[in-house]
């Protein structure tokens, strides 16, 4: 089993790990709300807590991803700073709260107003790291 | 529970950046582990059912008795946000504990919003323990039970999954995509985004996505706090899609008065700390001072008086292994017990210099 594991880590687009050969573990307990079984003929095993798989898909590959993009860094790509009547100010505008500016996602600009956007973006974030 | 020092791995950054840990090198620390008896574990996966329970009474109790206030919430369109929410499913969270394996585990904080630390405690680890240690366990079976939850939402059909682009650590983004993958298992349609570029169509008075598509239901790993109170909050509206990701109940839990409403309904449990929300009362020999919506560690203080808007909690130093200070992060997937990931701090409280060390179960 161990080898099979390793010959599937070699992979780099699918980082896929077979289930094991062997049926899932028996609980040693009496079935619980996590799922394990229980089975009176067979000798008592150890119960297993740790998934008997774990598939990252294209997660792994990511990161490089990310690197190569600057998917994080990048907030500023493809959006511009107009005012109310969506013609183009200066991007610090969209700074000052007071300005009535926003940002414009998307579109093209004609004569210094932006036009071919989708809907009004920008209204959420701009506080940070989201995670605790 | 045991403490042991080992050679990290001659490879260990490039497998474990791999296995989507994109943030590991000042981080994920394999020169040690922590070593558990199953019984341990199994003792401790009690406290956890049991302190979701506690929390989830401690909700209903909110909503009933009206105890918004004592959140730091007063806006009336939230609570209703809250109350219309209660009954929708959750996906995660993850409790803080204070553990050393001889004293009874003590929570320390519920993550209940937007937990993250998620990929290192469901991929990484279970790959350190099945290359180093196949033999052993790991309290772990995050990954399963992920993808589980999601085929227990059969009305959702596409996810969306957002994150912030402020956060260039590349953490919320790697744990939003890591939990795609695993509604993507799950035989769900997703798409991951930044949530800066959720839109707003006015006319038709929906969300939608980067290409226009209607947002029906999204996972944003953005809290709840934030989420109501931007421009966009005003059309966060209750029993209106799209259908949210935690569910905006949660902010009763990810917020630290839950500590002293805890302690108010269970005062003396064994695995709760004293806490109070109008100062430290009896505590004043020792006490920590947490903002109410404080993240990753930020704006602890320990035995000084804060402003309005913290929660004081009786303060147990985190355990000392040889300098170095676990907490236990326990996480539970929809309600349930589902594994175990272990930060370490040098000291006394585990912000965003902590590391992640594995663990497995042995005997």
């Amino acid at each position: 089993m161990s080898r099979s594991r390793t010959r599937s880590r070699s992979h780099n687009r699918k980082r896929a790990l077979p289930p094991p050969a062997q049926p899932a573990p028996v609980a040693e307990r009496p079935a619980r709300s996590d799922g394990a079984a229980t089975n009176d003929s067979a000798p008592p095993r150890k119960r297993r807590l740790r998934s008997s798989y774990v598939i990252l898909g294209s997660v792994g590959t990511l990161f490089v991803g990310l690197c190569v993009y600057g998917v994080f860094r990048d907030r500023d790509r493809d959006r511009t700073c107009v005012d109310a009547n969506n013609y183009v100010v200066a991007d610090r505008e969209c700074e000052r709260v007071s300005s009535g500016a926003r940002w414009y996602y998307g579109g093209s600009n004609h004569g210094g107003r932006m036009s071919g956007g989708s809907f009004e973006r920008g209204g959420f974030g701009g506080h940070g790291g989201g995670g605790s | 529970m045991r403490r042991h020092t080992i050679a990290a791995r001659p490879d260990w950054l490039s497998k474990v950046e791999s296995q989507g840990l994109a943030y590991a090198r000042s981080y994920w620390d394999e020169t040690a582990y922590y070593e558990f008896s199953l019984q341990e574990v199994e003792a401790l996966e009690e406290v956890v059912a049991e302190l979701h329970a506690m929390c989830l009474e401690a909700v209903d109790h909110v909503i009933a008795a009206d105890r918004f206030a004592d959140y730091g919430i007063t806006d009336e369109r939230v609570k209703r946000l809250i109350v219309a929410s209660r009954d929708e499913p959750e996906l995660y969270g993850r409790f803080d504990l204070r553990h050393d394996g001889s004293s009874h585990a003590r929570l320390l904080e519920y993550n209940a919003d937007t937990p993250t630390s998620l990929v290192e405690a469901a991929s990484a680890q279970w790959f350190w323990l099945e290359e180093l240690f196949p033999a052993d366990d790991q309290w772990n079976s995050l990954h399963e039970r992920l993808v589980a939850a999601w085929r227990k939402r059969p009305l959702l059909d596409r996810v969306h999954f957002a994150y912030t682009v402020d956060d260039t650590s590349g953490e919320d983004f790697m744990t939003t995509a890591y939990l795609a993958e695993t509604a993507s298992q799950a035989g769900l349609r997703t798409h991951v985004m930044p949530i800066e570029a959720i839109g707003w169509d006015g006319l038709g008075g929906r969300f939608v996505d980067d290409t226009d598509t209607t947002i029906d239901a999204v996972f944003k790993l953005y809290p709840w706090e934030w989420l109501v109170s931007d421009r966009f909050g005003a059309h966060v509206k209750p029993g209106h899609a799209p259908v949210w990701i935690e569910p905006a109940w949660k902010m009763l839990l990810s917020n630290k008065a839950l500590l002293a409403i805890l302690w108010e309904l269970f005062r003396g449990h064994p695995n709760l700390l004293p806490a109070y929300l109008d100062g430290p009362r009896e505590l004043v020999s020792g006490y920590v001072a947490k903002p109410l919506l404080g993240r990753e560690g930020a704006g602890i203080r320990i035995n000084e008086l804060a402003g309005p808007g913290h929660c004081y909690q009786a303060f147990h130093p985190l355990p000392d292994f040889g300098g170095n200070r676990p907490v236990i992060g326990a996480w539970t997937v929809c309600g349930e017990p589902a594994g175990m990931g272990i930060r370490e701090s040098e000291g006394l409280i585990t912000d965003l210099g902590a590391r992640f060390v594995p663990h497995l179960i042995r005997g």
